[in-house]
């Protein structure tokens, strides 16, 4: 490579996630073991098989088995579309519309995991709504002291440990507004709700490419809007 | 034989293959690379342990958007999602179970042509007899240069050559050559034209011989397997168009 264009600026300043983490890995030490595949948490068979009996009474007309349903994946299916759409009303009307949807189109489902399936509908509705708003942005968050927000299901017991990880979820949360849609949406598909690839590409309708590619971009970009909050998330 | 990077070149460094390597998501050639750029370079190091601490972060300590209402259906939203037996028609046409119909339809669509194309032969055949009559009796004449014999009973004489061309030339003055009147032409079961009695001898219509089973071969209307390819490609043209529109009105 003798163009002097194309040969790397060596001469660059680092960047602060750069140089913090140099001294972070020096002090690790000058080896890591690579890991291997990251583990993914599929619906379990029982759960699949509870859903398509459901489905199954559902089709036969009875409301209270697709009401189960919803029971069941309604807090999953707003937190995925909140956290996409980033607007509390209308991720309500799109997880509603979703509801409305699925149960317009329950005998289009094919027994494949019902988790998936709703995820995908909820995900148009999703999509739907922010291509409606492309003109019309909104803010990030909503005020973190209101009722918004709940704790994750896992709480700790140690307070310290407690207040860290309320820190990192809110950094996180702001940082993953300031993503792509689609980065956004394939990290929370598979960072977040443990989805594998093939099952992204086919909840996104994308290509397994594709979603690779915007869950590794994706985490590079979250790295680099947090260079300045990482000591926050290491240990 | 991998070269050993360069540990002060860091933004030269493949990030992406970082990123993937602390997804997992390496082949086994990738990993000796990887690893290798992870033993040399500190920041690469650097760039894999935050990825995988913000990987697990996500996953543990993103807080839980508060659900604002209760998403369950009412029995009145049940029977408006129902719709009208149309709506139900259309979601039915426009359904997964129906998969089948498209290639069903397409294979119905190709043999429906086929059969059409097929039977429309004889018919075309048939519509341009009339000129290969005309041109076989007019050659009759003008090959031979006189008119032959006649083949009427009644010993009629042999019609004069003078006449004959322009009687031949005019298929509405000749018999022999107007096809539009055949059963005005007495014939013998051989297919061969009958004298008219009383009639001025005309010439022997060799062309109209020829002609003659033709027409009585066509049927009067359409034949049966014109009529089926056309039913099937109309079958096959309203069953794909309906699909179409029931799938498009799913999506909206």
């Amino acid at each position: 490579m003798d163009d002097p264009a194309l040969a790397p600026d060596e001469t660059a300043p680092p960047r602060p996630a750069d140089e913090a983490g140099t001294a972070a890995a020096t002090s690790l030490g000058s080896t890591v073991e690579l890991a291997g595949p990251e583990p993914r948490h599929s619906q379990s068979p029982a759960e699949m098989a509870r859903d398509q009996a459901l489905v199954e009474a559902a089709l036969a007309g009875d409301l209270d088995a697709f009401n189960q349903l919803v029971a069941l994946y309604q807090d999953y299916c707003f937190g995925l579309v909140f956290r996409v759409v980033r607007d509390r009303e209308a991720a309500a009307d799109a997880v509603q519309e979703a509801f409305f949807s699925a149960y317009r189109n329950l005998a289009r489902f094919r027994g494949q995991a019902f988790r998936s399936w709703l995820s995908r509908i909820a995900i148009n509705a999703a999509t739907d709504i922010l291509r409606a708003r492309k003109r019309r942005p909104v803010d990030p968050y909503p005020e973190w002291e209101d009722d918004t927000w709940q704790p994750p299901a896992r709480e700790e017991d140690d307070p310290e440990r407690e207040v860290t990880r309320r820190a990192r979820g809110r950094v996180l949360t702001e940082a993953l507004a300031r993503v792509t849609e689609d980065q956004r949406t394939a990290i929370l598909l598979y960072d977040v709700e443990g989805y594998d690839y093939q099952e992204i590409a086919e909840i996104t309708a994308v290509s397994l490419g594709t979603v690779k590619s915007r869950i590794h971009r994706g985490r590079l970009a979250l790295r680099e809007i947090l260079s300045d909050q990482l000591e926050l998330f290491r240990d | 034989m991998t070269a050993r990077p360069d540990p002060s070149a860091h933004p030269a460094h493949d990030q992406l293959l970082v990123a993937r390597a602390a997804a997992g998501d390496l082949a086994e050639h990738e990993r000796v690379d990887a690893q290798a750029l992870l033993d040399a370079c500190a920041a690469c190091r650097s760039l894999y342990l935050d990825l995988r601490s913000l990987s697990a972060s996500l996953a543990t300590d993103l807080p839980v958007p508060r659900r604002p209402r209760d998403f369950r259906l009412t029995d009145a939203d049940a029977a408006r999602l129902r719709g009208s037996p149309i709506d139900r028609l259309v979601r039915w046409l426009s359904g997964p179970s129906l998969g089948i119909l498209q290639p069903l339809a397409s294979a119905a669509l190709a043999i429906g042509l086929a059969l059409v194309v097929i039977n429309s032969l004889p018919l075309m055949g048939a519509a341009s007899g009339p000129a290969p009559l005309g041109v076989a009796t007019e050659g009759a004449y003008t090959g031979t240069g006189a008119p032959p014999e006649s083949t009427s009973q009644d010993g009629g004489g042999p019609a004069s050559p003078g006449t004959t061309p322009d009687r031949l030339s005019s298929p509405a003055a000749s018999p022999a050559v107007g096809a539009a009147a055949p059963s005005q032409v007495p014939s013998d079961a051989s297919g061969g034209v009958v004298g008219v009695a009383g009639e001025e001898s005309a010439p022997p219509a060799v062309g109209k011989e020829q002609a003659a089973p033709q027409r009585q071969t066509s049927p009067a209307g359409p034949p049966l397997g014109l009529m089926a390819g056309l039913g099937l490609i109309v079958a096959a043209a309203l069953l794909l168009t309906l699909r179409a529109v029931a799938r498009g009105r799913a999506r909206r």
